[in-house]
C-alpha cells in the first residue's frame, strides 16, 4: 500500500504543476489589464503603468511564471488585486467555509443516498423504489441556482424559518479560530448559541449542494445493492440464518459501497462546480465565491491560487478514496 | 467616474459583478430568474419587523473593495465604507450638486483670481488613534496621495504638481493651496470623494508603499467611523471613532456592517425580510416592486452619471449622419419608462442634468425611421450592413436588444457580443485594428466632482482615445468639444466663455456630430428601510451614505 501511495504522491506533484502552468497561461491570454481594473478607469495612464510595474505585470511571461513558481515553493501565492491581500491569507480565510459547507453536503447527500438507495433496492419495483428513483432524478436535474432561489424564497422570505445567507447573522462574532469550521469551533469553545446560528445558516446551502450528490449516489447505491443481493455469498449468509440486518451490514453494504466510494471522489468535482453557484447565491464566504469573483476580475494570482487549492483538495480526496478502497476491497492490495 | 467593480458590482454583480461582479453564468441566470421574485403577502401588508440589533446598520452592496487608502481607492465599491471613515476639507451640501459646505475646514477664503485657496482648519480634530490633525498633517497626507501615484492621485494632480511648494502649512490651523491658475470652483474638487480623503500621515511608517499595505485592512481617518474588521468578499465592520470631532451625543449607529451580497434577488429579499437596512439597487423589476412595498424607501435622486452607447467613428458609423440616424432610431423615453422601469431618466444633453454648464434641451431623442433611412443612405451605409454591439455581462443587454430591433427597421443588422468585464474594458480602452473594434458599445460614466471637463475628458477628448489607454472608445474627435474640455481646465475662471463653449459643445455633440447614443441619466435607486432616518442623497456622491447622519427612528 505504501508504494501505491508514494506513486500517487509523485504523480500528484506533476498534476499540480500542470495546473499552475495551464491556469497561469490561460489567465494571461484573457484580455484585460488588472492594473487598470485596480487603479480605476479614471486613473491616469502613468498611475496604471506605475501599478503594473510595481506588481511585475510588465515583465515577460516566463519571468512572471518563474517568479510565481519560486514564490509558490516558499508558500507565497502572490497578491490578490481584488482583496488587496496575500492570496494565502485569503485562502486560509475562505477555505474552511467551503470545507464546512461541502463536507456537510457530501455527508448529507451520501447518508441519505445510502438509505434511500438501499431501501429502493430492497423494495425493488414497489412504491418506495419509484419514490427513491424519482427523488434521485430530481436531485440530479434541478438546476442548483433555481433550487437555491426557491428555497430562499420559501424558507427565508415566506416562512422566515431560515436565514438568507452568510455564515452567521450580521453582528454575531465567530467563535475563536480553531479549525475555521464554525459549527466545530463553537462546540469546542462551548458556545451553543453560535453553533445554532451557524447550523441554521448551513441548512439551505447544504441541502442545495447535497441534492446533486444525493441524486447520483442513490442510483449507484440502488444498482450496487441489487447486484449484491443477487450474489451467492448473500444467499449463503441468508441460508445460514443470519439476521436481515447482519446480512445487510456485513455482506451487502460492504460490497455495494465499493462503487459508491469510488464515485464519491469524483463527486467532489461536481461539488466544486456547485459550490461556485451556491456560495454566490447564499453569500457564503468560501473559496468558490472567491474564485468566481477573481476570474471575473482578471485577478491572476487569486485565480491560480483558488484553482490550485481546489486541485489539491480534489487530488487529496481521491487519494483518500483510493486508500479507503484498499481497505474495503483487500484484493486490491495484492494486485 | 465609471467604476469597475462598482457597476460590475453595482448592477450586475451589480446589475453584475465587482463585476467581479455580480457573475457571469450564475449571475445572468439569477438575474434572469430573480428579476421579480414574488413578495410575501404578509410583509406587503405590514412591512418587515426588525429582529436584530437596532443600533447596527446593515448595508448590502453587490460588491465592495476593501481598500482604505485615500491615495488608491477610486471605485464606487470602495467609496461606501470610506465615506464614513475619511473626512475632506469640504463636503457637498444637502442634495445640492453645486453648493459645498466647510467640513474639516471651518472657513475658506481665496485671493482675487481664486488661484490661492486658504482653509482655516477645524480645531480639536483628531485621527482615530488620537493623533491631532493640523495643517502639517494635512500637507503630508495630500503629498502622500499625490506622490504615491496610485489611482486616486489624479484628482489633486490636475492642479498640484509640486506639493512641496503648492501645499503650505502656514500655521497649525491654516492650510493654503496655491493652484497656479484660477479655479473658481475648487471647493467642488475639495469636496470630492475621490483622492481628497485625509489620512493620518503616520501610516507612512507602517510598512512598504508608505503604509499602503497597512491601509488595506486598517483605517486611519478623522471620520466618524473606523474599521473594526475587514473580510474582503464577505463583510466590513465599522465601529464608532471615539475621537470623532462631531461627538457622539444624539442618535447614531454604533456599528455599520457592510455585506457583500452579489445576487440581485438576495438584496431584494433581504430588504423585504428586514435583514438589511440599506441595499444597492437590484434589477429594474425589483426596484419597481420595492417602490410599492411598505416599510421600504427607494431612492429617486438623479446623479451626475450617464448610461450611453459609444458610437465608433472608425467604422460603419464614421459619418456623423450615420450616428444621427442611430440616435434617431432609439426610443429613449420608452426605454427609460418601459424597459428600465424609471430607474434611469431620458437624457436632455450629453452632460447630465445638474452638472455645471449642462444645458437641457441640447439633446432630444425623436424616433424618425424615414429620416434615419435617408441619413444612412447619405452616409453610405447600405441596408443589410451588419454592425456590432458589445456589452459586458449583466449590463447593457436590454439596450442592445432594443437597438437590434430598432436598427432593423432601417434595414441594418446588429450582431450583439457579450464579453466579460475585463475583456470588454480592454476592447474599449486599448488599440485594436478597426475590424476588431465594435461599432457600438455600452458604457457609463460619472465624474469625480461636478465638472464637465472632468466628466468629458476621459470619454470624449481627442487626447483620451485607446491610444492613450483611456475611454474615448469611439475615437471621437471634435474641435468644439475639445475646446470646451481644455478651456474648462485652463480658463476655469472665465464663466461666460465656458458657458458659450459648453453650449456649443453640447449642441454639436447632441445634435450633429454625436459621439454616443445617450440612453439614460442614472438615478440612485438605493433601497432603505423607512425606519432609517437622516438619509439625504447627493447627486455628486453616487450611492453613498453619510453613516453619521443616519439613525434608527
Amino acid at each position: 500500500m505504501g508504494t501505491v501511495i508514494a506513486r500517487r504522491l509523485v504523480f500528484t506533484v506533476f498534476v499540480l504543476w500542470g495546473v499552475t502552468l495551464v491556469t497561469f497561461l490561460l489567465s494571461r491570454v484573457v484580455p484585460g489589464n488588472p492594473a487598470r481594473l485596480m487603479a480605476g478607469p479614471q486613473a491616469s495612464p502613468s498611475a496604471v503603468a506605475h501599478i503594473s510595474r510595481f506588481y511585475g505585470l510588465t515583465d515577460p511571461l516566463y519571468v512572471q511564471y518563474g517568479r510565481y513558481m519560486r514564490d509558490l515553493a516558499q508558500g507565497n501565492l502572490g497578491f490578490s488585486f481584488l482583496t488587496r491581500r496575500n492570496v494565502r491569507t485569503d485562502i486560509a480565510t475562505f477555505l474552511p467555509a467551503t470545507i464546512e459547507l461541502a463536507g456537510y453536503a457530501l455527508l448529507l447527500g451520501f447518508v441519505l443516498a445510502l438509505i434511500t438507495g438501499t431501501v429502493a433496492a430492497y423494495r425493488r419495483g414497489k412504491a418506495a423504489d419509484a419514490a427513491g428513483r424519482l427523488s434521485a432524478i430530481a436531485g440530479l436535474s434541478l438546476p442548483v441556482f433555481w433550487l437555491a432561489l426557491l428555497l430562499q424564497l420559501l424558507f427565508h422570505t415566506e416562512l422566515g424559518w431560515l436565514p438568507l445567507g452568510g455564515r452567521l447573522s450580521p453582528g454575531m462574532s465567530p467563535p475563536p479560530h480553531i479549525t475555521g469550521l464554525l459549527t466545530v469551533d463553537s462546540l469546542l469553545t462551548g458556545n451553543f448559541a453560535i453553533f445554532v446560528n451557524a447550523a441554521e445558516h448551513l441548512v439551505l446551502p447544504v441541502v442545495v449542494l447535497a441534492a446533486g450528490v444525493y441524486g447520483l449516489m442513490v442510483r449507484i447505491m440502488r444498482t450496487s445493492v441489487i447486484d449484491a443481493l443477487g450474489e451467492e455469498y448473500v444467499r449463503t449468509a441468508q441460508a445460514k440464518g443470519l439476521s436481515r440486518w447482519r446480512v445487510l451490514r456485513r455482506h451487502v453494504l460492504r460490497n455495494a459501497l465499493l462503487p459508491a466510494v469510488t464515485v464519491l471522489g469524483l463527486e467532489f468535482g461536481l461539488l466544486a462546480a456547485g459550490v461556485f453557484v451556491v456560495e454566490s447565491v447564499f453569500q457564503w464566504p468560501g473559496i468558490g465565491n472567491y474564485a468566481f469573483q477573481a476570474i471575473q476580475a482578471n485577478d491572476y494570482n487569486a485565480t491560480i491560487g483558488a484553482t490550485l487549492v481546489i486541485a489539491v483538495v480534489y487530488v487529496v480526496i481521491n487519494l483518500i478514496v483510493d486508500i479507503v478502497y484498499l481497505y474495503l476491497d483487500p484484493r486490491i492490495r495484492y494486485t | 467616474m465609471a467604476s469597475w467593480d462598482n457597476r460590475f458590482s453595482r448592477r450586475q454583480f451589480l446589475r453584475g459583478a465587482a463585476g467581479v461582479a455580480s457573475g457571469a453564468a450564475a449571475g445572468s441566470l439569477l438575474a434572469a430568474c430573480g428579476g421579480s421574485t414574488p413578495t410575501s403577502t404578509k410583509q406587503k401588508a405590514t412591512g418587515a419587523a426588525l429582529k436584530r440589533d437596532p443600533d447596527t446598520l446593515v448595508v448590502a452592496m453587490d460588491a465592495f473593495t476593501a481598500d482604505f487608502d485615500p491615495a488608491s481607492y477610486f471605485l464606487l465599491s470602495a467609496i461606501v465604507p470610506n465615506y464614513g471613515i475619511y473626512d475632506s476639507l469640504m463636503r457637498m451640501k444637502g442634495n445640492s450638486a453645486t453648493e459645498t459646505k466647510p467640513w474639516l475646514a471651518e472657513r475658506v477664503s481665496t485671493n482675487a483670481d481664486k488661484s490661492v485657496w486658504t482653509f482655516t482648519l477645524r480645531h480639536g480634530v483628531k485621527y482615530s488613534d488620537g493623533t491631532p490633525f493640523d495643517a502639517q498633517a494635512l500637507k503630508e497626507a495630500y503629498t502622500r496621495t499625490i506622490t504615491a501615484n496610485l489611482g486616486a492621485s489624479s484628482t489633486l494632480k490636475d492642479y498640484i504638481t509640486n506639493p512641496g511648494k503648492q501645499l503650505i502649512a502656514k500655521d497649525p490651523g491654516t492650510f493654503v493651496m496655491d493652484l497656479g491658475v484660477s479655479v473658481p470652483r475648487f471647493d467642488l474638487l475639495a469636496a470630492s470623494q475621490y483622492g481628497m480623503g485625509i489620512v493620518n500621515p503616520n501610516v507612512s511608517s507602517k510598512g512598504k508603499q508608505e503604509g499602503h499595505g497597512y491601509l488595506q485592512s486598517n483605517s486611519a481617518g478623522t471620520g466618524a467611523y473606523m474599521v473594526e474588521k475587514s473580510q474582503p468578499g464577505n463583510q466590513i465592520i465599522l465601529t464608532q471613532n471615539p475621537h470623532y470631532w462631531g461627538g457622539w451625543g444624539g442618535s447614531h449607529f454604533k456599528k455599520i456592517i457592510i455585506l457583500q451580497v452579489p445576487q440581485d434577488s438576495s438584496r431584494r429579499q433581504g430588504m423585504e425580510s428586514g435583514d438589511f437596512d440599506i441595499a444597492f439597487a437590484s434589477t429594474p423589476q425589483d426596484t419597481q416592486a420595492l417602490r410599492s412595498t411598505p416599510g421600504i424607501f427607494v431612492g429617486n435622486q438623479k446623479v451626475l452619471g450617464m448610461d450611453y452607447v459609444i458610437l465608433n467613428t472608425n467604422g460603419h458609423l464614421k459619418s456623423p449622419l450615420a450616428r444621427q440616424a442611430v440616435n434617431m432610431l432609439f426610443p429613449i423615453d420608452q426605454f427609460a419608462t418601459n424597459v428600465m422601469k424609471g430607474t434611469i431618466e431620458a437624457p436632455h444633453s450629453i452632460l447630465p442634468d445638474l452638472m455645471l454648464y449642462s444645458t437641457p434641451g441640447t439633446y432630444k431623442a425623436q424616433v424618425n425611421v424615414a429620416k434615419a433611412k435617408q441619413l444612412l443612405q447619405q452616409a453610405g451605409v447600405a441596408p443589410g450592413t451588419q454592425l456590432t454591439y458589445e456589452f459586458y455581462t449583466g449590463q447593457g443587454d436590454s439596450a442592445g436588444l432594443l437597438l437590434q430591433s430598432q436598427l432593423g427597421l432601417a434595414g441594418l443588422k446588429v450582431k450583439i457580443v457579450e464579453k466579460a468585464y475585463p475583456a470588454f474594458v480592454a476592447d474599449i480602452s486599448t488599440v485594436k485594428p478597426v475590424s476588431q473594434q465594435p461599432d457600438m458599445a455600452y458604457w457609463f460614466w460619472w465624474p469625480e466632482f461636478n465638472s464637465p471637463s472632468d466628466f468629458c475628458f476621459p470619454i470624449l477628448s481627442s487626447q483620451a482615445t485607446p491610444k492613450q489607454s483611456l475611454f474615448n472608445g469611439g475615437y471621437y474627435v471634435n474641435a468644439d468639444v475639445d475646446n470646451a474640455i481644455n478651456k474648462g481646465f485652463s480658463e476655469a475662471g472665465n464663466t461666460s466663455l465656458l458657458t458659450n463653449l459648453w453650449n456649443k459643445a453640447q449642441t454639436v455633440a447632441g445634435q450633429t456630430d454625436q459621439p454616443w447614443l445617450p440612453i439614460g441619466q442614472i438615478i440612485d435607486n438605493s433601497y432603505l428601510r423607512t425606519d432609517v432616518k437622516g438619509y439625504v442623497a447627493n447627486p455628486v456622491y453616487v450611492q453613498s451614505y453619510d453613516f453619521y447622519a443616519l439613525s434608527r427612528a
